[in-house]
């Protein structure tokens, strides 16, 4: 069952999805060309998709906010240490890049509100209601964080294609 | 006797001569003040009883005339409708080392073990108990008593001597009984089943005398039924206590009790009727069952019930129990663990605590043989899954018993023929009896064979044993019986002793006594053949699980430091690429201006 807090969520992502589908894109500032920022930008996106692929895929058997226990809570938590790791590294080194992204910045405002209850809970200061919402919220911001991140891996999916076809109608003319 | 008096006696003359069947009259007081109790007395035919009388008081016929017996009798205490969810009956005998849980007993077989802390009426009502004794019908006292006038222990020693129907009333100390009805011989010594006749019993042979203590009827031949409304938690006792079985008990200032007790509750502030009438006796057990009696379990007392319509069941509070924050606990334990595991019973050490109640050890009656290893032996706190299927501090005891290992079907053999063929093959054996050797087994097991259809065997804990081809015991290789295991709810410690009070690590280690505790096969089983297990194998748990969770809270640390720090640099850099659009836009619309 859908609840408030997720249907904000799917309301917030699924604008998001929407208006970057539509938005016109604009090529951002060149990023750093250095071997090694490129090693570790890849490295970055690798741990945080790979981050978010393991909690994803870990609370797909249960439905409940809670349900997600034993060897996949384990699992769950180990996913998500790669993931905050990751985007925070995304962060750092890839936002001169995206600057201009809009779907871009809603992933790692997303990032951060499905980080900061995880988080908050590991701490003494909440009581079990509090826990609940904290793992609520946690939740349904996960949701929009899946779909933002999902439209914007396809969106870049989709410039890296258009890039590759430009490339390859422009190099023949270039032989000739 | 006069006409007048004549006249007079005969509203009294035919009150006394109600019968015991007619229906009750549901009288009510509807007050918060307890009802005063002083009535006439009323044997099994529904007659008064008068001071000089010889027969005993019925509780059906003297409480079921304003009191609906058969309503009543549906409780749980009497019928005995309960089983899994509270302690079982477990029959044990020294002599053959016997630990039977729940045995198939005859009525009357059933009365001599285990009446002694039986309230009555179901089995206790049975038509196959001797006419002589009759038989023992629901003893509202033993509960409702508001004083120390009723003994309980007086009421066992009836039992005892098998003056069932004379219990009820020597026990409320209203009469002295001589003699057992034991020694009564029938009118027919041929039907030992056949009607006891108290009247001519006392012109041909004394053997049982009754004498009512006159002090207590009125002028008008009533007595005193000091009943109160909140049942006192020594009543209770008497049937549920547990104490440790240490060879020296600790001093008196240690245990300290339930909590609620400590805070001026009694047991049947929880432990409620469960029905809109509150004769029913079905009592909550503090579980959730969807009824209205669910504000009364712990969940309902101290959260409040949240599927209810009902605002003050909904709000909890009841008895002023106040609302815990468990502050830092993630959800997920609470859908995981029962709160008594966090709260209840003994807190868990790795040596396991053996235990010794009323109904199994007969606690409450005085004796000079019971000890530290008086069968049977009971161990707790075991963290299994109840019912509910959630981890909850259990009690458990391992059987031990002769069997009949037919057609891979074990069959216990009946107790009293196992007990004839024990005497001149098992020594006599004294209240704590040691384990058997190899070879009084395997000569016990050649004198079962011919009871045995199959094979005789020997459950013993968590093996079986039957003689093999060569003459030598052997194990048949795995366990035909797992413990008989019930859930514990008392004593409730407070809340600065709840399990997790210290952190995580008070579960979530290697050496955590909740999943660490061996829990072994304690005697009269063998305890070389039997292999003690890690509790968290023994609720079958995953120890690998248990072994990653204890691990990562060792590093958990720098989790929560991955994750501010992550969460931290985030925040950061979206505060400035915020502030940095802002000023960007800002200056656009003064350029612009």
């Amino acid at each position: 069952m859908l609840n408030t807090l997720d249907m904000i969520a799917l309301i917030t992502a699924g604008s998001a999805f929407i208006a970057a589908m539509f938005a016109p894109i604009r090529p951002g500032p060149p990023a750093c060309a250095c071997s090694i920022c490129r090693v570790l930008q890849r490295a970055a996106w690798l741990a945080a998709f790979l981050g978010l692929l393991i909690c994803g895929g870990t609370t797909l058997p249960g439905r409940a906010p809670s349900t997600v226990a034993g060897s996949s809570l384990v699992l769950h938590c180990l996913g998500g240490g790669v993931f905050a790791g990751g985007i925070a590294a995304v962060a750092v080194l890839c936002t001169r890049r995206y600057f201009a992204s809009p779907l871009y910045w809603l992933m790692l405002l997303a990032s951060l509100v499905v980080m900061l209850p995880a988080t908050l809970s590991m701490t003494a200061l909440f009581d079990t209601d509090q826990q609940v919402l904290l793992t609520q919220t946690h939740r349904s911001s996960a949701l929009a964080l899946v779909i933002i991140s999902a439209a914007f891996l396809g969106r870049r999916l989709a410039k890296r294609q258009r890039s590759a076809i430009d490339q390859s109608e422009t190099q023949p003319a270039a032989i000739q | 006797m006069n006409i007048l008096a004549l006249i007079a006696a005969g509203p009294l003359l035919v009150s006394s001569s109600l019968s015991a069947a007619e229906p009750s009259e549901d009288l009510r007081s509807d007050s918060r003040a307890p009802y005063i109790h002083r009535i006439n007395l009323y044997d099994a035919d529904g007659v008064i009883i008068r001071p000089g009388d010889q027969r005993p008081y019925s509780p059906r016929a003297t409480c079921g005339k304003c009191h609906d017996y058969s309503a009543i009798s549906q409780g749980w205490h009497f019928s005995g409708q309960l089983s899994g969810a509270s302690e079982p009956w477990i029959y044990t005998d020294p002599l053959t080392r016997t630990v039977s849980v729940n045995p198939s007993l005859t009525d009357e077989q059933f009365v001599a073990s285990f009446a002694r802390h039986h309230p009555g009426g179901g089995r206790l009502e049975s038509s196959e108990l001797p006419k002589t004794s009759g038989t023992l019908e629901i003893d509202c006292m033993i509960c409702h008593a508001a004083d120390a006038a009723y003994d309980p222990a007086e009421r066992a020693r009836q039992i005892e001597l098998k003056n069932y129907r004379w219990a009820p009333t020597v026990a409320a100390g209203l009469a002295v009984v001589r003699g057992s009805a034991a020694q009564i011989k029938p009118a027919d010594p041929l039907d030992e089943l056949a009607e006891f006749d108290p009247a001519a019993e006392q012109t041909r042979a004394p053997a049982l005398k009754m004498v009512y203590d006159k002090s207590r009827f009125d002028g008008d031949d009533r007595v005193l039924f000091n009943i109160g409304k909140k049942i006192s938690a020594d009543r209770c006792y008497f049937c549920h206590s547990a104490v440790p079985a240490v060879a020296v008990r600790p001093p008196n200032w240690q245990p300290d009790g339930d909590v609620h007790l400590r805070a001026g509750m009694t047991c049947t502030d929880c432990h409620r009727n469960r029905g809109q009438d509150a004769l029913d006796h079905d009592m909550t057990i503090g579980r959730d069952s969807g009824a209205r009696s669910d504000a009364f379990t712990c969940r309902g007392c101290h959260m409040g019930t949240a599927d209810t319509k009902n605002a003050t069941d909904a709000l909890g509070g009841w008895l002023g129990a106040p609302h815990p924050t468990h502050n830092g606990i993630p959800a997920v334990h609470f859908e995981k663990l029962t709160c008594t595991a966090c709260h209840s019973g003994p807190w868990p050490e790795k040596q396991l605590q053996r235990v010794q109640t009323s109904r199994a050890h007969a606690l409450g009656l005085a004796s000079r043989d019971r000890n530290a290893r008086t069968l049977p032996i009971l161990t707790e706190p075991i963290f299994m899954r109840d019912a509910s299927n959630k981890i909850a501090p259990h009690r458990i005891v391992w059987p031990n018993y002769w069997a009949d290992y037919d057609n891979f079907q074990i069959i216990p053999l009946p107790i009293d023929q196992v007990r004839d063929a024990a005497k001149g093959v098992l020594p006599p054996a004294a209240e704590a009896p040691e384990p058997l050797t190899q070879q009084q087994i395997i000569a016990m097991l050649h004198k079962l064979a011919p009871l045995a259809k199959g094979d005789p065997a020997y459950v013993s804990g968590s093996q079986t044993f039957a003689v093999s081809g060569n003459g030598t015991l052997a194990s048949l290789g795995y366990s035909f019986d797992s413990p008989a295991a019930w859930p514990i709810a008392h004593d409730v410690r407070p809340a600065r002793q709840s399990l997790g009070i210290r952190g995580c690590s008070d579960c979530h280690a290697d050496d955590a006594p909740i999943d660490a505790a061996l829990v072994p096969a304690p005697p009269p089983a063998d305890a070389r053949q039997s292999a003690a297990q890690r509790m968290i194998e023994f609720r079958g748990g995953d120890p690998l699980l248990a072994h990653t969770w204890a691990l990562s809270f060792q590093v958990r640390w720098l989790l929560k430091l991955m994750a501010f720090a992550s969460c931290g640099t985030l925040a950061t850099i979206i505060t400035a690429a915020g502030l940095r659009s802002l000023g960007r836009w800002l200056a656009g619309r003064q350029e612009g201006e």
